[in-house]
């Protein structure tokens, strides 16, 4: 008999308490990062491998773009403001970024316009190629009562578990981590049914998206037009196509909070 | 050296596959601060109602507050978008027509929810929407 093993944040039951207040559950994983690194693309008109991850399968995958160069728009060359910032699925001067079974890499396309590009990456142990599905214990619980004092924490190897510094944690009572809930391999349109109850983070994956590269799975942007569309609601989160047979996988994550903090802006 | 490491229901701990890995001292995972202020979970409504158009490869700064790290993290949001004939959900960027993007980024100091203008015109007028951003600010570098 498998036993679990479960962490709930300071001041939960962990016998009660809901998926979003759970630190950790051996039941689904903590989406654990297998690389990460920054990477400046020399030449964003050539073919670039960016990182070999010799994983043996397609990891899931997030990139960060620091745009020095051209971003998304319609072909024309126009730079953001080039200040230092880092921004998820951001501008790639054109080109595409992929993954397979073994690297992460970079493609030009005819749009891609000149200099070089910096990301950061990050590939995780998740495999988008196999089906995975978390159990929903519930949502919502009421708090244990039993006080928020000690700190649970497990350092990194080779990092000191007295440092002020939470990056040098991979488990630490003081942060939240996103949970994986479900991977959805699928063929073309593919449909995650989650059934979480509230729209999740979540991401899309399609083999050979951009018609560059096959078998280098691409992230798709939300809401695209043409021929394909990626949508979420409380239920599911469906990607639509028409034409293709491309390998698509959409990969789910429980949320990690029941947010409080809220801004407001009126334009 | 200790190892520490949590596997799925299973599976073997010892020299196990990577994949069955839950929790492991050898792979962080992205952990977002519970004890910032401003919060690093939370959420932006944007009521866009004016009647603005803005021009060719302008930014324009939607909401922005300090992360509080000496570094650049990494960010993002999901989203619902509403503008009367439109309405989506994901995961930011997204891409308003051919006007513009919605995106969010982070910079030395601040978190930045933007609007980047691609409006070949300068002058068409933004329809109205509404935005709801649910941003998440992890621990881990984003540069």
């Amino acid at each position: 008999m498998a036993r679990l093993i479960k962490l709930a944040q300071p001041g939960y039951d962990v016998n009660t308490t809901g998926d979003e207040n759970l630190i950790y559950s051996s039941q689904w994983p903590l989406m654990p990062i297998a690389y990460q690194g920054s990477f400046t693309i020399p030449d964003v008109t050539v073919k670039t491998t960016i990182f070999e991850h010799k994983l043996g399968f397609v990891p899931a995958f997030w990139f960060f773009t620091n745009d020095t160069i051209d971003a998304w728009q319609n072909g024309s060359g126009v730079s953001l403001v080039k200040d230092n910032r880092s921004e998820f699925f951001g501008p790639t001067g054109g080109g595409h970024i992929g993954i397979n079974e073994s690297k992460l890499q970079f493609v030009p396309t005819s749009f891609t316009e000149i200099g070089s590009l910096t990301i950061y990456y990050y590939i995780f142990t998740i495999d988008i190629t196999k089906l995975f599905q978390a159990p929903i214990t519930k949502v919502g619980s009421t708090s244990g009562a039993r006080g928020d004092r000690g700190v649970f924490k497990v350092a990194k190897t080779g990092k000191d578990v007295s440092s002020h510094n939470l990056s040098d944690f991979i488990i630490h009572s003081d942060c939240r981590s996103p949970l994986l809930h479900m991977v959805q391999p699928g063929v073309a349109s593919t449909t995650a049914n989650h059934k979480l109850g509230y729209s999740p983070m979540f991401f899309c994956y399609v083999e050979n998206y951009s018609n560059t590269e096959p078998g280098f799975y691409e992230l798709v942007p939300s809401a695209s037009g043409g021929s394909s569309f990626l949508n979420s609601d409380i239920n599911n989160v469906t990607y639509q196509t028409t034409g293709t047979t491309n390998k698509t996988s959409i990969v789910v994550l429980k949320d990690p909070f029941l947010v409080s903090s809220s801004r407001s802006v009126t334009i | 050296m200790r190892t520490f490491r949590l596997v799925k229901p299973g599976a073997r701990v010892r020299n196990p596959r990577i994949g069955d890995i839950i929790a492991s001292n050898t792979y962080p995972t992205p952990k977002i601060w519970t004890k910032a202020s401003p919060a690093h979970a939370g959420t932006i409504f944007v009521n866009w109602q004016s009647s603005l158009a803005i021009a060719f490869g302008v930014t324009k700064l939607i909401d922005s507050f300090p992360h509080g790290f000496k570094y650049v993290p990494s960010a993002f949001a999901t989203f619902k978008f509403d503008n009367g004939s439109l309405k989506r959900e994901g995961v930011l960027p997204l891409q308003v027509g051919a006007l513009g993007m919605i995106l969010v980024d982070a910079d030395a100091v601040n978190i930045n929810l933007k609007y980047y203008s691609f409006d070949i015109t300068s002058t068409t007028v933004i329809p109205p929407f509404t935005l709801t951003a649910r941003y998440y600010i992890m621990v881990e570098p984003g540069l």
